[in-house]
């Protein structure tokens, strides 16, 4: 595919992958799993997550995907997009539209998708620009909680609880959902342009930041009891907030999320469509509409409340698999075999 | 039949035998004879008189250059070049013994005065107007831009019709592949009747069937000058007064001469409330229709009181209410459009007072709604140009449909898919949505300021990045 990226473009392009869907709810696990820590835990994790991004740019060259990882990955970010379209309707079902029909809200998601990717890529990799400013409307409105936060529920620390520590770290991974997309769109940097030390470090900072201002607003504003009753926290905080001119302010930041949402499932699409037309097909269209009918058929089987529920308690640990130790192994073998990304 | 006889019947078959042809024979010099050929309607004839007496006068005196003046050429005769002269309005005096014709580029020229267009006003700056005529526009840019570098280009459109029309870009501004796209989409018109610039349009965009417009279209010759010297192309026609200027950006339709021609800070305001209105002409009625229909609990108390009970008496869905406003507004517009300037206003007041009042009056649609559709009608048209403005009116319809189907879930949906139109449309292959999209941090507060004018600022030529990240585009090459 042919196509390059700027910093800014490439940059943007993981932001909206690692923030999308996952933003407002990834501090409910983490915090009932490493309690009054979790703050300090996901500092842990975001150095763990620098340390990642440092590593994927050492050795980006060497994510060659044969044509079986190629498949595990295609297949991979199949079912994962399912699940995040199947998230996206339950959660507007249970916010917003609970007597709109699950198939039609999934149909709306994957058929804005399927528009996005049939026409040019860059159009995929410029329309997360049009998030940045709604993206700063959620954080300056999340800023109104401020009055009504509560110190003290950052503390006590435990500094020495291993397990606990171990299981907010292991529940930190959603704030890396789809880190190895890193090593997929590298390649597509514009080759003159350097991305290690600064450029690397300001993006670290600012997802840092981002995830951090949420977990540490989560736990100051509900204490630990009321987190593990609250699936959404942030919608919650948001829905606390009162001003003059409307009444249910989360009703606005469910669609602001939603729209960042589908540009992350956008994002899948454009990945599947250049990994799957990084070998020359006969049918590229067809390809990515059949993608997009499986995006479409697939998430109905999901959106169930116990089987979204069973989905959340365990997909960290795919997570672990597909974005932290297959890339590593890769990396480390086709290192060992010399066999570069060309 | 003598020769004189045969050329003047084939001249006559030639040209269908049309009335207002003339075709006569006339004594030439010392008993040769010849033949006079135009259209009394395209020639001014006392002066092709004047010009023939000259030209008598001089072969009265044997002058070995007695055909060359400014208006007069002498060449072979030849039917098709005879043909596409007297077409064009020139007059030919035919000598058949030499086998040789004169011709006298003496038009009759119908011309309207220099007029402020009437769809483009603007308060402050030059009021002339471009007219129906290229040479006289060429001559409102030429006198403006005092510089060789200013080219133009004549090319004919139509096969049948043989329109003349001109394309002008200022040399060493204008990016390379800008032209070149031009010049190739120019040579790709393949259109027999030239009549109207819309088709000129139609041919030179890169999606007709995008409700977007991707050609500025202006009767300011100030404004054609300011985009030359931005590197773009300008196309006019002999047949209209509007020139076509591509490539463009969405946002330079919510640009006018008054920007520029007023204070910094004065401009800069009117541009973001232009802006601004964008969203209130797509969106608010849409918006106003998802709240009643599925997002009640948005309003604060008090007010959602008083929508209630102004809602609660109408007997339709807010979205036939909003229909039938907005489309007694489409008529109200277009017939005012359609009849004399003085009734024309007393319509707009009719239908805005009147039936406005009596609509309400008759519980067919609530106050609020009026208020919505006013102010949706309002901000449409503070555009200035006439095409994204129907364009605007029109994409409202599809946003009210979907908010009335879904709530703002249908809102989402639209704007996504008109984020995604936007963002992939191109104007002669360059971006449309620049400098948002390809995302241009330097270049972006442009849009909505109105900088104290230094440089003008270079159409973006393509999706890519540019090589250099530090902000390129913003200085004329």
């Amino acid at each position: 595919m042919n196509f390059s990226l700027s910093k800014a473009q490439f940059f943007l392009l993981l932001f909206i992958i690692q923030t999308g869907v996952v933003y407002i709810a990834f501090q409910t696990p983490l915090i009932i799993y490493s309690q009054h820590s979790a703050w300090y835990v996901f500092f842990l994790a975001s150095i763990f997550h620098y340390g990642l991004l440092l590593f994927f740019e050492r050795y980006y060259q060497f994510f060659f995907l044969n044509g079986f990882f190629r498949w595990v990955y295609l297949i991979y970010w199949l079912l994962i997009t399912a699940v995040l379209i199947a998230y996206m309707g339950y959660v507007l079902a249970s916010w917003v539209l609970p007597r709109t029909p699950e198939w039609i809200v999934v149909m709306m998601i994957v058929g804005l998708s399927l528009y996005a990717n049939l026409v040019r890529p860059e159009t995929i990799i410029n329309i997360g620009v049009m998030l940045i400013p709604i993206i700063f409307l959620f954080v300056i409105f999340l800023m109104l909680a401020i009055p009504d936060l509560t110190w003290s529920n950052l503390f006590p620390v435990e500094w020495n609880n291993t397990r606990q520590i171990m299981a907010g770290m292991i529940h930190s991974m959603y704030a890396f959902f789809g880190i190895e997309m890193y090593l997929l769109y590298r390649p597509f940097l514009k080759q003159d342009l350097q991305v290690k030390g600064k450029p690397l470090l300001i993006y670290q900072l600012v997802i840092f930041i981002f995830y951090f201002i949420s977990v540490v607003f989560t736990q100051m504003f509900f204490a630990l009891e009321e987190v593990q009753l609250i699936p959404e926290p942030i919608m919650y905080i948001l829905k606390s907030q009162e001003v003059n001119f409307v009444k249910r302010l989360d009703i606005f930041f469910i669609y602001i999320w939603l729209s960042w949402s589908i540009v992350t499932v956008m994002i899948y699409g454009l990945s599947f469509r250049v990994l799957y037309l990084s070998k020359k097909r006969k049918h590229p269209k067809r390809s990515i509409v059949f993608f997009h009918l499986l995006l479409a058929i697939l998430p109905l089987f999901v959106m169930q409340f116990q089987r979204i529920e069973f989905i959340k308690n365990s997909i960290h640990y795919v997570l672990i698999v597909f974005t932290i130790l297959l890339p590593m192994m890769i990396i480390c073998w086709n290192k060992w075999r010399g066999k570069r990304v060309s | 039949m003598d020769k004189v006889e045969y050329m003047m019947k084939s001249l006559q078959k030639a040209f269908y035998h049309s009335s207002d042809l003339t075709v006569r024979q006339i004594d030439w010099h010392e008993g040769d004879t010849a033949i006079l050929c135009f259209y009394a309607s395209l020639v001014d004839a006392k002066e092709v008189q004047k010009i023939l007496d000259t030209i008598y006068a001089r072969l009265d005196t044997e002058k070995p250059f007695w055909s060359e003046t400014l208006l007069t050429t002498l060449d072979n005769f030849a039917l098709p070049q005879a043909i596409e002269r007297v077409c064009q309005g020139e007059t030919l005096v035919i000598l058949p013994d030499t086998g040789k014709m004169l011709t006298l580029a003496i038009t009759y020229e119908v011309r309207r005065n220099l007029e402020e267009p009437n769809n483009e006003h603007i308060l402050r700056g030059s009021h002339e107007g471009l007219v129906e005529r290229a040479d006289t526009n060429l001559t409102l840019i030429r006198k403006r831009v005092n510089n060789p570098a200013l080219v133009v280009k004549s090319f004919t459109i139509g096969q049948q019709t043989n329109t003349k029309a001109y394309y002008l870009y200022m040399d060493g501004v204008i990016q390379p592949e800008t032209l070149q796209e031009m010049e190739k989409r120019i040579a790709d018109i393949k259109i027999d009747y030239f009549y109207s610039i819309g088709q000129l349009s139609d041919a030179l965009e890169d999606s007709v069937l995008s409700p977007f417009p991707q050609l500025l279209n202006t009767e300011h010759p100030d404004r054609v000058v300011a985009h030359l010297v931005e590197g773009k192309v300008v196309v006019m026609t002999n047949i209209s007064p509007s020139a076509l200027i591509g490539p463009v950006t969405f946002f330079s339709f919510y640009q006018t001469p008054d920007d520029y021609n007023s204070r910094v800070v004065v401009g800069s305001f009117y541009k973001i409330v232009r802006l601004l209105s964008f969203v209130t002409a797509v969106f608010l009625p849409a918006f106003y229709i998802a709240v009643i229909s599925f997002h009640f609990e948005v309003l604060p108390l008090e007010l959602s009181n008083q929508v209630k009970n102004d809602v609660n008496d109408i007997p339709y869905r807010p979205l036939i209410e909003a229909l039938i406003l907005e489309i007694i507004m489409e008529l109200i517009r277009e017939s005012s459009i359609r009849l004399p300037q003085s009734v024309g206003q007393t319509i707009g007041i009719v239908g805005g007072l009147v039936i406005g009042d009596a609509i309400v009056s008759a519980g067919l649609v609530s106050n609020l709604m009026v208020i919505v559709v006013a102010l949706t009608a309002i901000s449409s048209y503070v555009v200035p140009s006439v095409e994204l403005n129907s364009t605007i009116r029109m994409i409202r319809f599809p946003f009210m449909l979907l908010a009335s189907l879904f709530g703002f879930l249908g809102i989402v949906v639209g704007v996504v898919i008109l984020l995604i139109h936007l963002i992939s449309l191109t104007s002669l292959k360059q971006p449309y949505f620049s400098p948002i999209v390809p995302f241009q941090p330097k270049a972006v507060y442009k849009i909505f300021l109105r900088w104290p004018f230094i440089r003008p600022t270079v159409q973006v030529t393509s999706f890519q990045p540019p090589k250099d990240e530090k902000g390129k585009n913003e200085d004329t090459p």
